[in-house]
C-alpha cells in the first residue's frame, strides 16, 4: 500500500511541477506579447511625431500597461488549473524512460478486477516511481522564449528614449499643413490692407489684395498657390524698392541740410531713416521760430520724394528768414514727414509679410520636393530636381504618377500618355505650370470591312470589326456535348486517375515488366 | 497465480525466446529482425510472409526454426500445377482385410506444426485459398469432414520479389491473413563471409532441440495475458487509422497514396505482436514502443497503394514510417 502511496506522490510532484511550468509557459508568452504590443504602440507614438507625448507614461506606456494587466488576466487562472495524474503520468513516463509503465498503472489501478498482471504492472510502477526524482525529471525553469524579453526590452527602451521624429510629409498632407496656419498670416495681410486703403495707399492694397487672395482661394493646385504667393512676394519687393529709392532721395536732401546747424537734427533723423524723429525735430524748430507747425491737412500729398525735398528745402531756407515771413513750408514738410513715417511702417509691415509669403512658397517647393524624391525611389530614378507641382490627391498610381512625371518635369504629352492619369482612368490631372492642363487622349475605333465575303449584298453593313456581338446557333447543342464532358470528367477523375480505357494497359503494364510487355 | 509465479513464468518466457533465437542464430547468419519477427508471429498465433531474393535463406531459416522447436515440419512447394488436394490431402481408396473398399483420408503437408508454403505465389489462386483456410480457422475441410489442425500450427510463406512471370499475386484477402511480412535482405561483408564459413565445410552447424510442443503452447498463452492499458490501445488505434485514406484520422501521405487502409486485423497484429516483443523485453505491459516496434511488419502488406504511389515509387514501408514519424503518443 505504502508503494502505492509512493506512486501517486511522485505522480502529483510532476503534475505540480508541470503546472508550475505551464504557468511561467503562459506568463511569459503573455509578457512577450505585451511588450510587442508596447513596442508597437511605441513606434506608433514616435511615428505621430512630437505631439504624442514622450517617455514611458506617453501613449505607448499606457498601452503597454494594459496590456500587461491583460497578460496577468490570462494568466492567472491557470494558475489553478492542475494537470491530471493521467497527463503527470504520460510525461514522467516520458521523461523517466519508464515506457507507459506509469500511464498503464495508474489506468490498472483504476480498474475495478485486479489480476495478477495488472498488480505486477502496479508494483513495478511503484517500484519505477521512487526511484524518480520529480525535481530532475521536470525542473521548473523559465521557457526558453523567455530571453526574448530582454531584446524587446531594450527596443521598447530605445524607442521610448528617441527624439522625436521629424515629421516627413507627404505632399497631401505637407499642403495640409501649409494650409493649417495660412489663417494667421491671411489675418495679418488683411489689417495692412484696411490699412493702406484707410491711408489711401491704393496700390499696396491691390498688392496685399492679391496676396490674401493667393491664400484664401481654394481648389487651387499647391503651383498656382506657389505663384500666386511668388507674385505678392515680388510686388510688395517692388514696392520696397521704391521705398530705398525715396530713402536715397531724402539721403540726399540731408546732406544738404547738414550744412546748417539749425536742420543738423532733422539731417540726422533723415539719414537715420527715422521720419518719425525728423518730423518732431522739424517741428520744435517751427515752434522756436513761433510757427505752429500742425500739418496742414489741405496741403495734399507730401510724402512723395520729390515733392517731401522741396518742402524740406523750403523749410531750410525760411531758417534763415526773418520770423513771422513763413510761407506755410514747415507745415508741409512735417505733415510730408509724418506720411513717410506711417508708409514706412506700413512697407516694413508689408517686408514682414513679403518674407512669411516667402517662407511659405518655400514650404510648398519642399514638399513638392519630398514627393518628387518619394516618386523617384518608387521608380528607382533618383529625382534630382525640386518639383514644380506634385498634384493635391493621394491617389497611387492616379495623381501620384502624375504628380511624380510632373516633379520629374517631363514633357505634357508623356505626362498624360503615361499610365499616369489615363491608366487610373478616372485621375485628374493637376494643373502644370505654365501650361494648361494636357487633353486626355480619347479612344478611337477603325471600322475595317471585310474585304470579300460570298454572296453578300453590297448594302450589308455588319461585316466590320468591332461590330456587336449578336445571339447565334452553337454548332454542337449543349444537350449533346454535355454527356460527352461529363463522361469524360468522370473518366479521369477515378481514384487511379485513369481513364477506363487505358486502365487494362496499365495494369498489365505493372503486371507484367517484361521487356516484351513493357511498352504498353 | 501469484506475483512471483508470473515473474517466473515471465522470465521462463523471455530465457525460452532468447535460448530459440541463439540456437537458430548458429545456422542463419544475421537477419536477427527477421529471427525475432519470425518467434514473434509463432507465439502471437500468427503467420508470416517472407519476402526476400533467392539464396538468401528464407527455406533455412524455416527448418531451422523447426528443428529448433521440436515440431513436425512440412514443406510445400508451390507450383502453377499444384492442387488444393496437394495441399490439404485427398481421400483414397483402401481395401481391408476383408476385402472391402472404402475410403480413407489421406492428411496433405498442411497437418504438421510448421508449414514452409515456398513460393506461395507461384500456385494458382484455387490452391492458394486451400491455404486459406488452413490458416486462418486452424482446420481443414476435406473428404467431408472438417478436421482440426494440430496447435501450434503456424505458416510461414516465402515469396519471391523478382520472379514475376509465371506468378499469381497474392489477393488482398489472402495477405491480410498474414500476421506479419517480413524482408529478408542480402547480408553485408562479413555476414556473407560468415555465411560461406559454415556452408562449405564437412559438417553443417547442427541444431538442438531446445524447445517442446508444450513450451511453445504455453508461452503463446502467458503472451496472450500481458495487459495493455487503453492509451496505448489508442495508439494502436489510431495508427491503424492513420493508413485510411478517407478516414478524418487519415494521414497526408495516405490520403495521397493509399487507396485502402490497414484492417482491423492489422489492429490485432499490432497489439499480439506488441505483447510479444513487451515480454521479450522484459516488460509486463505493453508500451507504445512495442506498437512501433512491430508497425512495419504488421502492416506493410495491409496497405493498397494507388496508382500515384506506383508512378512515385513510394512504398508502404515509406507510409508506415512518416505516419509513426508524425502520430503523437
Amino acid at each position: 500500500m505504502a508503494e502505492h502511496d509512493i506512486f501517486i506522490r511522485t505522480l502529483d510532484a510532476v503534475g505540480a511541477r508541470l503546472q508550475r511550468n505551464r504557468v511561467l509557459r503562459v506568463a511569459t508568452g503573455a509578457v512577450l506579447v505585451a511588450l510587442a504590443g508596447g513596442i508597437l504602440a511605441a513606434w506608433l507614438q514616435w511615428s505621430m511625431g512630437p505631439g504624442a507625448g514622450r517617455g514611458p507614461l506617453g501613449f505607448s506606456g499606457v498601452v503597454l500597461l494594459g496590456l500587461l494587466a491583460g497578460a496577468a488576466v490570462i494568466a492567472w487562472p491557470t494558475r489553478w488549473e492542475r494537470a491530471s495524474r493521467a497527463a503527470a503520468a504520460r510525461e514522467a513516463d516520458r521523461r523517466g524512460g519508464t515506457h507507459d509503465l506509469l500511464v498503464s498503472a495508474l489506468e490498472f489501478r483504476a480498474a475495478q478486477a485486479a489480476t495478477p498482471w495488472t498488480t505486477l504492472v502496479q508494483q513495478r510502477a511503484a517500484e519505477a516511481a521512487a526511484a524518480l526524482d520529480p525535481r530532475r525529471l521536470v525542473p521548473v525553469r523559465l521557457p526558453l522564449l523567455a530571453p526574448a524579453a530582454v531584446p524587446l526590452l531594450l527596443v521598447l527602451a530605445a524607442l521610448w528614449s528617441l527624439p522625436p521624429r521629424v515629421a516627413v510629409l507627404g505632399a497631401g498632407e505637407a499642403s495640409a499643413a501649409v494650409r493649417g496656419d495660412d489663417a494667421a498670416l491671411a489675418g495679418e495681410l488683411r489689417a495692412l490692407a484696411e490699412e493702406a486703403a484707410r491711408r489711401g495707399d491704393e496700390a499696396a492694397r491691390a498688392q496685399l489684395d492679391a496676396a490674401l487672395a493667393a491664400l484664401d482661394q481654394e481648389g487651387q493646385s499647391d503651383a498656382q498657390r506657389r505663384r500666386a504667393l511668388d507674385a505678392a512676394r515680388d510686388a510688395l519687393g517692388r514696392r520696397a524698392l521704391e521705398t530705398e529709392a525715396q530713402w536715397e532721395q531724402l539721403r540726399r536732401v540731408a546732406q544738404s541740410l547738414e550744412g546748417r546747424p539749425e536742420m543738423r537734427e532733422v539731417a540726422r533723423a533723415l539719414k537715420d531713416r527715422d521720419a518719425a524723429r525728423a518730423a518732431e525735430a522739424l517741428r520744435k524748430l517751427a515752434e522756436q521760430r513761433g510757427e505752429s507747425a500742425q500739418p496742414d491737412q489741405s496741403a495734399g500729398a507730401q510724402s512723395k520724394p520729390e515733392a517731401l525735398a522741396e518742402a524740406l528745402e523750403g523749410a531750410a531756407r525760411e531758417t534763415r528768414e526773418a520770423q513771422g515771413e513763413t510761407s506755410g513750408r514747415f507745415q508741409k514738410a512735417v505733415r510730408g514727414l509724418e506720411e513717410l513715417a506711417a508708409k514706412l511702417d506700413l512697407q516694413q509691415r508689408a517686408n514682414q509679410a513679403a518674407r512669411k509669403l516667402d517662407a511659405k512658397s518655400l514650404s510648398l517647393q519642399r514638399a513638392a520636393s519630398m514627393a518628387a524624391n518619394r516618386y523617384g525611389q518608387q521608380e528607382g530614378t533618383p529625382s534630382g530636381d525640386g518639383a514644380p507641382d506634385t498634384g493635391s490627391a493621394n491617389i497611387s498610381g492616379g495623381t501620384m504618377f502624375r504628380m511624380g512625371a510632373v516633379a520629374q518635369e517631363k514633357e505634357a504629352s508623356a505626362r498624360e500618355g503615361g499610365r499616369a492619369g489615363d491608366a487610373s482612368g478616372s485621375a485628374q490631372g493637376s494643373e502644370v505650370v505654365g501650361e494648361q492642363p494636357a487633353p486626355r487622349p480619347k479612344a478611337t475605333y477603325q471600322l475595317e470591312r471585310i474585304a470579300e465575303r460570298p454572296g453578300a449584298e453590297a448594302a450589308e453593313v455588319d461585316d466590320v470589326f468591332y461590330a456587336a456581338s449578336r445571339q447565334g446557333e452553337a454548332r454542337v447543342p449543349a444537350s449533346a456535348a454535355m454527356p460527352v464532358y461529363r463522361g469524360a470528367t468522370e473518366q479521369a477523375m477515378s481514384p487511379e486517375r485513369i481513364t477506363l480505357r487505358h486502365r487494362a494497359l496499365v495494369r498489365e503494364f505493372f503486371n507484367r515488366p517484361t521487356e516484351s510487355s513493357a511498352t504498353p | 497465480m501469484t506475483t512471483a509465479t508470473l515473474d517466473s513464468r515471465i522470465q521462463q518466457f523471455q530465457d525460452n525466446f532468447r535460448t530459440v533465437r541463439e540456437e537458430v542464430g548458429r545456422v542463419i547468419v544475421g537477419n536477427q529482425e527477421v529471427i525475432a519477427g519470425v518467434m514473434t508471429c509463432l507465439l502471437a498465433r500468427g503467420h508470416v510472409l517472407l519476402e526476400g531474393i533467392p539464396g538468401v535463406g528464407k527455406t533455412k531459416l524455416v527448418q531451422t526454426l523447426a528443428d529448433a522447436l521440436h515440431l513436425k515440419f512440412s514443406r510445400i512447394q508451390f507450383t502453377p500445377d499444384l492442387m488444393p488436394g496437394d495441399i490439404v490431402g485427398t481421400s483414397i481408396v483402401r481395401e481391408d482385410e476383408s476385402g472391402r473398399k472404402r475410403f480413407e483420408f489421406q492428411p496433405g503437408p498442411v497437418f504438421a506444426n510448421l508449414v514452409l508454403a515456398d513460393e506461395i505465389n507461384r500456385a494458382t489462386p484455387k490452391t492458394q485459398s486451400a491455404l486459406l483456410e488452413a490458416m486462418q480457422e486452424n482446420s481443414v475441410s476435406a473428404g467431408g469432414a472438417t478436421r482440426p489442425l494440430e496447435q501450434p500450427f503456424f505458416v510461414l510463406a516465402t515469396m519471391n520479389p523478382l520472379e514475376m512471370e509465371g506468378t499469381y499475386p497474392l489477393p488482398e484477402a489472402q495477405l491480410d491473413r498474414f500476421f506479419f511480412k517480413l524482408r529478408m535482405g542480402f547480408p553485408g561483408v562479413d555476414e556473407l563471409h560468415e555465411v560461406v564459413d559454415r556452408t562449405t565445410r564437412s559438417q553443417d552447424p547442427a541444431v538442438q532441440r531446445v524447445l517442446r510442443q508444450g513450451d511453445v503452447l504455453e508461452m503463446r498463452e502467458t503472451a496472450r495475458e500481458v495487459p495493455v492499458a487503453r492509451a496505448v490501445q489508442d495508439y494502436a488505434v489510431r495508427l491503424t487509422l492513420a493508413t485510411h485514406p478517407e478516414s478524418d484520422a487519415g494521414h497526408d501521405m495516405a490520403r495521397r497514396y493509399v487507396r485502402f487502409g490497414a484492417s482491423p486485423r492489422g489492429t490485432q497484429a499490432l497489439i499480439l505482436g506488441a505483447k510479444v516483443n513487451a515480454l521479450v523485453n522484459g516488460r509486463v505491459h505493453v508500451a507504445i514502443e512495442d506498437i512501433r516496434a512491430v508497425a512495419l511488419p504488421a502492416l506493410r502488406h495491409r496497405l493498397m497503394l494507388n496508382f500515384e504511389a506506383e508512378a512515385g515509387r513510394v512504398g508502404a514501408d515509406d507510409i508506415i514510417a512518416r505516419i509513426l514519424e508524425d502520430l503523437r503518443a
